[in-house]
């Protein structure tokens, strides 16, 4: 499901004149907006500098704010269902100031961003995600580089030698060992269910081990973290469900933006 | 304020080629209107239609952004020039029962941006009265000196007092006469100065002040 509104720059009431200068969209779940920049700096042109500032700013903050999840940056927004439609619908009829909207258009069929971006507002469109954090350990690595992650250790080694239940080396996102274990190990749900599969098998061989380790020293039990990111296939979105609902996992799955409220 | 000519979305300009944009005529609406000079909120310049008796005309303002739930987070209250009217504003569309104003709120840039406001169609409504927030609180929530907040709280309840149910009074012979069309002018006195209700707000006021 696709459904997208135009953002214009009404430069007259009387006149009717106005330029598509952005393109706010929800596909699949996922919000988009992108904007043309020498579209926009011509639209601006013709109002007064003081609108200009406002309309830049609002421009800005909204292209922040409605990427922010597919930068990874929070898993909740305006645009998750079922608010999503009611919420573009909303905004769309608003038709009196300098910014405003097109009606919202629906189609039944997945179209890529880029492609309503070219057809639309016609250039072609550089996708945020293909800018330097692209990919989720990426954004994980960008997300823990605090203050409030600094006594975990980073791409914590399990050697398959010292820890019980594991047959090669792995790999800890972040771990810290005080009286017990902390653990935070990501879980790309954008790859194909069957690395979901592996990786989630390989987290859980490590909060065993982990914890007959813990058991052997002493130590508490521990606390660990699946950690994942939104996603817009509902079959990705059911297994994360069923993780969550499963019992007795000795593990939570969070989104990586809880994280903080865990340490 | 003769019009001379028309766009297809009914706005129109005059020999001024000032905007105007005409409107059916709604008591809400006018009542409305009164309620923001008497909170002293800048209004949309309206007017009884000329002609027509069952519309009214509206002076469509020119370099404004209608606010949205998007739109509304670029807005900060230091770059306000009257931060605290949002409060009024947000008492204002409690009391009333308006369930979306953040589109009716229009924002005029300036070194420091105002507000406008637009004239909203509400109805006396029957159902129980329960104030809750709306999206105009968070353009209150970033005021930084709350003094102002508990001003704009108390002059509300002031305002509103009998000498307005006698405004009120005024505005419904208005109404009747300019436009022809009889309303249940008790009814609607009886919503817009509702001691009861303005009593709930006040209490959901205070403590919402405590917790800003």
């Amino acid at each position: 499901m696709t459904f997208f509104t135009l953002l214009y720059i009404r430069t007259n009431r009387f006149s009717e004149e106005k330029i598509a200068v952005a393109i706010l969209a929800n596909i699949e779940g996922i919000p988009y907006f992108e904007k043309d920049e020498s579209k926009l700096n011509f639209a601006l042109k013709n109002l007064s500098p003081d609108m200009r500032k406002l309309v830049k700013k609002g421009i800005r903050l909204m292209d922040f704010d409605v990427n922010k999840i597919r930068r990874g940056e929070t898993s909740l927004s305006f645009f998750d269902p079922p608010y999503a439609k009611r919420m573009l619908k909303e905004i769309s009829q608003g038709k009196r100031g300098v910014l405003c909207y097109s009606e919202l258009y629906e189609l039944e069929k997945v179209i890529s961003f880029d492609k309503l971006f070219a057809k639309y507002i016609g250039t072609k469109s550089v996708s945020p995600s293909k800018t330097k954090t692209n990919t989720f350990k990426a954004r994980f690595k960008d997300y823990i580089d605090t203050q409030k992650f600094a006594q975990f250790a980073v791409n914590y080694k399990l050697k398959a030698n010292s820890y019980p239940f594991i047959y090669r080396d792995m790999t800890i996102d972040l771990c810290r060992k005080s009286n017990y274990f902390t653990v935070f190990h990501t879980v790309d749900f954008s790859k194909s269910i069957q690395t979901i599969q592996t990786h989630i098998s390989r987290f859980r061989l490590i909060v065993q081990s982990l914890q007959q380790v813990s058991q052997e020293e002493g130590l508490g039990t521990g606390r660990y973290y699946m950690v994942y990111e939104s996603t817009s296939a509902r079959e990705k979105m059911e297994l994360i469900k069923a993780i969550r609902a499963e019992k007795n996992m000795g593990y939570k799955i969070i989104r990586m933006t809880e994280m903080k409220d865990y340490v | 304020m003769e019009v001379i000519t028309r766009n297809s979305e009914g706005v129109g300009i005059n020999g001024s080629l000032e905007t105007f944009l005409d409107i059916k005529a709604d008591p809400g609406k006018v009542f409305f209107a009164l309620f923001l000079k008497q909170l002293h909120l800048p209004g949309i310049n309206w007017a009884y239609h000329p002609t027509d008796r069952d519309m009214i005309r509206l002076e469509e303002p020119e370099e404004v952004i209608q606010l949205d739930e998007i739109k509304n987070m670029a807005i900060e209250a230091n770059e306000l020039v009257y931060p605290a009217q949002a409060y009024s504003y947000f008492l204002l569309t409690q009391y009333l029962q308006i369930e979306k104003p953040l589109s009716s709120l229009f924002l005029v840039p300036g070194r420091k941006s105002q507000f406008l406001f637009d004239l909203i169609d509400f109805q006396p409504k029957t159902e129980a009265f329960q104030p809750k927030r709306n999206g105009v609180i968070s353009l209150v929530k970033g005021i930084r000196n709350k003094k102002i907040i508990r001003e704009a709280h108390e002059s509300f309840f002031v305002l509103l007092d009998q000498k307005f149910g006698e405004r009120l009074n005024t505005a419904c012979l208005a109404w009747q006469s300019k436009t022809g069309q009889t309303i249940n002018k008790s009814r609607w006195l009886a919503y817009c100065v509702d001691k009861d209700r303005l009593k709930k707000l006040e209490k959901f006021s205070t403590d919402l002040i405590q917790e800003l």
